[in-house]
């Protein structure tokens, strides 16, 4: 195709070209208005001296040059987008936000964040500056943080084990107390003599409480002609006859006093008291024969007894008591040596346990100090905050304009192109010879 | 620069492939894969271009504009007959379409022959190749394709192409016809119109035949007004960039 013909097929589709120009025009124009301003901030850091001239890359350290890589990781930057709460966004958008560069020479690189406004830019800059500094000491101790997890892990561990002894001696404990002590069947043979002890001491009281309660019984026994007296005493019928005969008796005196046996009257008399004392003595047999619980002296000689009676049985129930604690301490002194080997073992145990435990802190502790002393010396030290950011030229802001204008300029010059090449009409030379597969002979105006 | 100058111009460039390719005497077809493609306008121009060249010419109408022309026979026998040419312009006959469509692959070689033994060219405007310009085409010593340009490829195209090498026709090659103006309702239809244009043509008579009504006279009036309306639309979209 020759010039010429090129310069036709563009002239034949100049509406259309125009309009795709115009369409770019306008993309060009809609682009820098929705475009949104930028601006920068920047914030600096600096890496310890020996580190940005490279001299403890051999100890496991960092160049200053590898500060820009750091910082556009995807750790740092996920962070960042993460603390910034920042949505609809890539890494990829977000590195081209940050410029980042530092000298061969120099320790100190500066920071500078892009952003739609000059708060968010401020925020960015320092905030990347600081999660920079953190990545920093994070790798710098990273190397400890296994040792340092294993230990504590190791720790946890024997920490558990202690407690668990802990809990079975108390367990054990608990169930018998003369397990608190060491000569646990020493112990348990003292309380043994000291309960037997306590029974022969109880045995001898009951037995003389027994005796007590027999004399009882045979003390009642002996007063009972006493009891009967009281009774017939306090029977009104036998006191009235008693006194009745008593004083036909006295009658019966004073008349043999004045008169002689030959008085009647006295032969009556004591026919009257031969009869009276009959009476009296039926009376008395029935009196015999009453309740003697009647009587006030037959009635305490019954609480005596039963007072007795009760003391003997208070001392029997007391020796059964002593005998069962008997029982079970010698059952106790039974079972003394397997639980006392159990709790040995467990003793043993639990002082494993501990010394362990003693050695792994100690070593958790020089890890954790090793830990901070490497943080102090692989750091990177935020050394001037971002505090204002300038408005900047948007990178978009130019280039989507211009490339809108490009794209729109060069489809419009491949438009026309592009549909003579889809255009199946007979326009050209060779689409004719082509087509026929013979020479075009001639053109001509009919 | 006269019109006429202007429009002969490129036939004479045209006229000059076809003399290398086609020496006299010689059967000229111009015939086209679809209707109102400008084949008349063609014909003619070469047939002009050849008798203003010298060449004794006959131009033939055998493309369905000639309703009132002559069986294939009367043809010969008129063409055998004709006393001379014109010394600057070129003869004229028509043939009956429906009578060119059913006339033999013989009876055409020997008209052709008596065209070669009186003329030096014989340009014949045939009809479409799938409407009796293929049988005009066989026999001939050459065939060209008229072709509009700017209109949309069709089945029809690649199929007179394959018939041609099916059928070993001399296709010479492709003449691009643009749209002058001339043609519509008011400009020249057919081959005699062009022709009488811009030059002397005289009407080799005819016989009993040209002035009878032939079968097939209403299928061609209505080909002719489906041409008609076909060029319209084609000149219509064209212009439009459709």
């Amino acid at each position: 195709m020759t010039i010429r013909e090129a310069i036709r097929v563009v002239w034949s589709r100049r509406y259309a070209v125009c309009a795709v120009i115009l369409a770019g025009a306008v993309a060009a124009f809609i682009g820098w208005k929705l475009s949104k301003p930028s601006f920068a901030a920047t914030a600096a850091v600096m890496m310890n001296a020996e580190e940005a001239q490279g001299t403890s890359v051999s100890s496991g350290g960092f160049l200053g040059g590898d500060m820009p890589s750091m910082l556009l990781s995807d750790t740092v930057l996920t962070r960042f987008i993460k603390q910034e709460h920042i949505t609809h966004t890539s890494l990829k958008s977000l590195r081209k936000a940050i410029d980042a560069v530092i000298m061969p020479e120099s320790a100190v690189m500066p920071i500078t964040y892009h952003a739609g406004s000059a708060e968010a830019a401020v925020n960015g800059a320092n905030t990347l500056a600081e999660d920079l500094h953190q990545y920093y000491s994070e790798i710098s101790t990273r190397r400890y943080d296994d040792l340092a997890h294993y230990l504590s892990t190791a720790l946890d561990g024997e920490r558990a084990k202690i407690i668990d002894s802990d809990r079975q001696l108390e367990t054990l404990v608990g169930s018998d107390p003369y397990f608190t002590q060491n000569e646990a069947a020493q112990a348990i043979g003292a309380q043994l003599l000291a309960l037997n002890q306590q029974r022969d001491a109880v045995d001898a009281t009951m037995q003389g409480h027994a005796i007590a309660a027999t004399m009882s019984g045979h003390e009642m026994t002996d007063l009972m002609p006493t009891v009967k007296n009281e009774l017939r005493q306090t029977d009104p019928v036998f006191s009235t006859l008693a006194a009745e005969v008593a004083k036909d008796k006295t009658a019966a005196a004073v008349l043999a006093a004045q008169y002689t046996d030959k008085y009647a009257g006295i032969q009556s008399m004591e026919d009257q008291i031969q009869r009276t004392d009959k009476v009296l003595q039926a009376e008395q047999q029935r009196a015999d024969a009453e309740n003697p619980a009647g009587s006030a002296t037959y009635g305490q000689l019954l609480r005596d007894k039963d007072a007795a009676s009760a003391v003997v049985a208070s001392d029997q129930a007391q020796l059964a008591t002593i005998d069962r604690q008997i029982s079970e301490t010698e059952s106790h002194l039974a079972k003394v040596p397997a639980l006392s080997a159990k709790v040995a073992a467990l003793r043993s145990d639990r002082d494993a346990a501990t010394t362990a435990y003693q050695i792994l802190a100690e070593q958790r502790t020089l890890t954790l100090s090793q830990q901070a002393q490497a943080a102090a010396l692989s750091s990177v030290t935020v050394v001037d905050r971002a505090t204002v950011a300038e408005p900047s030229i948007s990178k978009a802001r130019v280039l989507i304009p211009i490339a809108s204008l490009l794209g729109f300029a060069v489809l419009a010059i491949a438009l026309p192109f592009g549909l003579e090449l889809v255009d199946e009409r007979l326009r050209r030379r060779i689409t004719i010879e082509t087509l026929y597969g013979r020479p075009l002979i001639g053109t001509v105006s009919v | 620069m006269s019109n006429a100058e202007t429009t002969i111009n490129p036939f004479m460039m045209i006229r000059t492939s076809i003399e290398a390719e086609l020496p006299a005497p010689g059967v000229l077809i111009v015939s086209s894969a679809l209707g109102s493609d400008g084949k008349s306008g063609v014909a003619a121009g070469i047939a002009r271009s050849l008798a203003s060249a010298g060449y004794a010419t006959l131009a033939v109408d055998a493309g369905g504009a000639g309703l009132h022309g002559t069986s294939v026979e009367t043809a010969i026998e008129r063409v055998g007959d004709s006393a001379r040419r014109l010394a600057a312009g070129c003869d004229y006959i028509a043939l009956a379409p429906d009578h060119a469509r059913a006339a033999s692959a013989t009876a055409i070689r020997t008209l052709y022959d008596a065209m070669r033994a009186r003329y030096d060219y014989a340009v014949v405007d045939a009809a479409v190749i799938g409407n009796g310009g293929l049988a005009l085409s066989r026999p001939a010593d050459g065939v060209v394709l008229a072709v509009r340009q700017g209109r949309a490829v069709t089945d029809a195209d690649r199929d007179a192409v394959q018939l041609f090498e099916r059928l070993h026709v001399r296709f010479l090659g492709v003449i691009a016809t643009l749209d002058g103006g001339t043609t519509g309702e008011t400009g020249p239809q057919t081959l005699l119109e062009y022709l009488q244009e811009s030059q002397n043509v005289r009407r080799i008579p005819a016989g009993a035949v040209d002035d009878a009504p032939v079968r097939g006279v209403a299928f061609e009036r209505l080909s002719a007004s489906r041409d008609l309306a076909v060029a319209r639309l084609r000149r219509l979209f064209s212009r439009s960039g459709v």
